[in-house]
């Protein structure tokens, strides 16, 4: 207030707000609102993982891929290195291991597609060492690398590999299966790995903890992985001929023209989709897909739909449905993940 | 606020799941919250009510808190005005000129008949501010009760520091005049009228 000029009536006024006693809050009452607001904190703790920075939160992580980064750079030298030999000299092609160190010599592999097979990290033993060693063994046909990284700390069993497919003109690509261990607004952790997805991603509100999703992304300058794919259900998934990445179950909530409504989540017909003639709110549909931007819209392209009519909700005790909370409601089955269950 | 109370620290912590961090954030400012709501609205109980809202909210926020260089206070007045405003907006407004705060706990003064006169002018002061708009009550309670700087009221009211200050005068004027229609006592404050 030092530099605020004010008139001698205003100085009394605001000397008299100033010397107004002050409400007290009755400690009875305020000891009550501390436990209320303790026990608020638990409930929140309880469906909310904690807060750190991601880089924080996994060091386990920022070691292993920085073990990655490095095994990349160098095979991807490697292979450069061998792809300008071949050109000026073309070796027989033969099976050979390769050791790869930090600081590697550098050894020609004859791989024009080279695909980098990275299995879960494995504990070598109770005293494994405290630098991961990089050890790399090329096939002789496809020439594919198989790394494995001893770790020091007890990572959970992969169910499936993380493959690595570098190629001459763009980053890395990081496919990452697993069970979602937490999801903190865009932010996903499999494998203790953060994994960043769009923030307002209508994925974000197919997926629970627990889910096995599929990742496609690269990784960013925090070791971070910035998603490209998110999917619920298997990459093997190709219903004629066109591969579907998401599984999404519910009931039809709205439609307008070829955009149909199904758990808060846009799923975008083909016009000449003869399903959508008959198709009516209300009814149970099964919709395989891929997300696909149009215009400010994220919406499901529909690769395949199935209407169900043999459904009952009221009377599954094992479904429950999802009250939107910051995002979009869905619903949930026991056991089966999303929706009903089907596609997965 | 003492010199060793690390906010940051504690905030961060509150974070990661510490559960006496809450209570040390609850500790810091629930007194400062329920003087500012208490100005605010007609009754103590409602205000309680609203101060526990105001510390329910912040747990349900903090994952998604980020510091940004001011006061974690001035996020938590922020929830509490609009609070404020959402309750005003379910009531409406007629409630707002009838009921006074009747209970009190407001001074440990031992002279009755001043803690008397004093309760009588508090009392006069809190309904005067109540009938201000809703910015003027704002400015004035944050500005001179509770004392915030103006960068921390300009971020809780989304106003700039040069409007604030310019509004001051006119909020310190309307209260003047405010004051001086529940008591004439008052008069000399806007004019020397007395």
């Amino acid at each position: 207030m030092n530099d605020d000029q004010f008139t001698p009536e205003e100085l009394a006024l605001i000397q008299h707000l100033q010397e107004a006693p002050k409400q007290r809050l009755n400690p009875a009452v305020s000891e009550s609102i501390r436990q209320q607001v303790l026990e608020e904190f638990r409930a929140t703790a309880r469906t909310i993982p904690p807060k750190t920075s991601p880089i924080k939160q996994y060091p386990q992580a920022v070691k292993l891929l920085g073990a990655i980064a490095a095994s990349l750079a160098i095979v991807i030298a490697a292979f450069l290195l061998l792809k300008w030999n071949n050109t000026q000299d073309k070796p027989e092609a033969t099976p050979f291991a390769l050791a790869l160190s930090p600081t590697p010599s550098a050894t020609p592999i004859n791989t024009p597609t080279p695909t980098l097979l990275i299995s879960p990290p494995v504990i070598e033993s109770e005293t494994p060492p405290t630098e991961p060693e990089i050890s790399a063994t090329p096939l002789p046909t496809e020439s594919i690398l198989t790394i494995t990284l001893p770790v020091t700390e007890t990572i959970p069993p992969a169910t499936s590999p993380v493959v690595v497919t570098p190629t001459e003109t763009s980053l890395p690509v990081v496919i990452v299966e697993g069970p979602v261990q937490s999801i903190v607004n865009n932010f996903i952790t499999i494998y203790n790995l953060t994994i960043v997805v769009e923030p307002q991603h209508p994925i974000l509100t197919l997926i629970d903890v627990g889910d096995v999703v599929l990742v496609e992304g690269n990784f960013d300058a925090n070791g971070m992985v910035m998603a490209t794919l998110v999917s619920n259900i298997a990459t093997s998934t190709t219903i004629a001929g066109t591969a579907a990445s998401v599984g999404l179950d519910g009931p039809v909530e709205s439609i307008n023209g070829n955009l149909v409504m199904v758990n808060g989540i846009t799923v975008q017909f083909d016009r000449a989709d003869p399903i959508l003639a008959s198709l009516q709110v209300g009814q149970f549909i099964s919709v395989q897909g891929n997300f696909t931007t149009s215009g400010s819209l994220i919406v499901l392209l529909v690769v395949n739909v199935t209407v169900i009519t043999n459904i009952n909700i009221q009377v599954n005790p094992q479904c429950w449905y999802h009250e939107p909370g910051m995002g979009m409601g869905h619903w949930h089955c026991d056991g089966m993940g999303m929706g009903m269950g089907m596609g997965r | 606020m003492q010199t060793t109370y690390n906010e940051h620290e504690i905030i961060t912590k509150a974070q990661q799941g510490r559960e006496e961090a809450i209570s040390s954030l609850y500790e810091a400012h629930a007194q400062p919250i329920f003087d500012y709501i208490s100005y605010r609205v007609e009754s103590i109980a409602l205000a309680e009510d609203l101060t526990a809202e105001v510390f329910l909210r912040m747990v349900r926020g903090l994952p998604n808190y980020q510091d940004k260089g001011l006061p974690f206070r001035a996020w938590l007045f922020r929830i509490a005005a609009n609070l404020i405003t959402d309750h005003y907006r379910q009531v409406g407004h007629q409630q707002r000129e009838a009921i006074p705060i009747s209970e009190s706990h407001e001074s440990d003064d031992p002279d009755p008949f001043d803690e008397l006169a004093k309760k009588e002018e508090g009392m006069q002061l809190r309904q005067a501010i109540r009938m201000l708009p809703t910015e003027y009550q704002d400015l004035l309670v944050l500005r001179f009760v509770e004392e915030l700087p103006y960068a921390e009221i300009a971020k809780v009211m989304n106003k700039s520091v040069v409007a604030l200050r310019a509004m001051q005068h006119r909020a310190l004027k309307a209260l003047a005049e405010q004051l001086a229609k529940i008591d004439p006592e008052y008069s000399w404050l806007w004019g020397n009228r007395r």
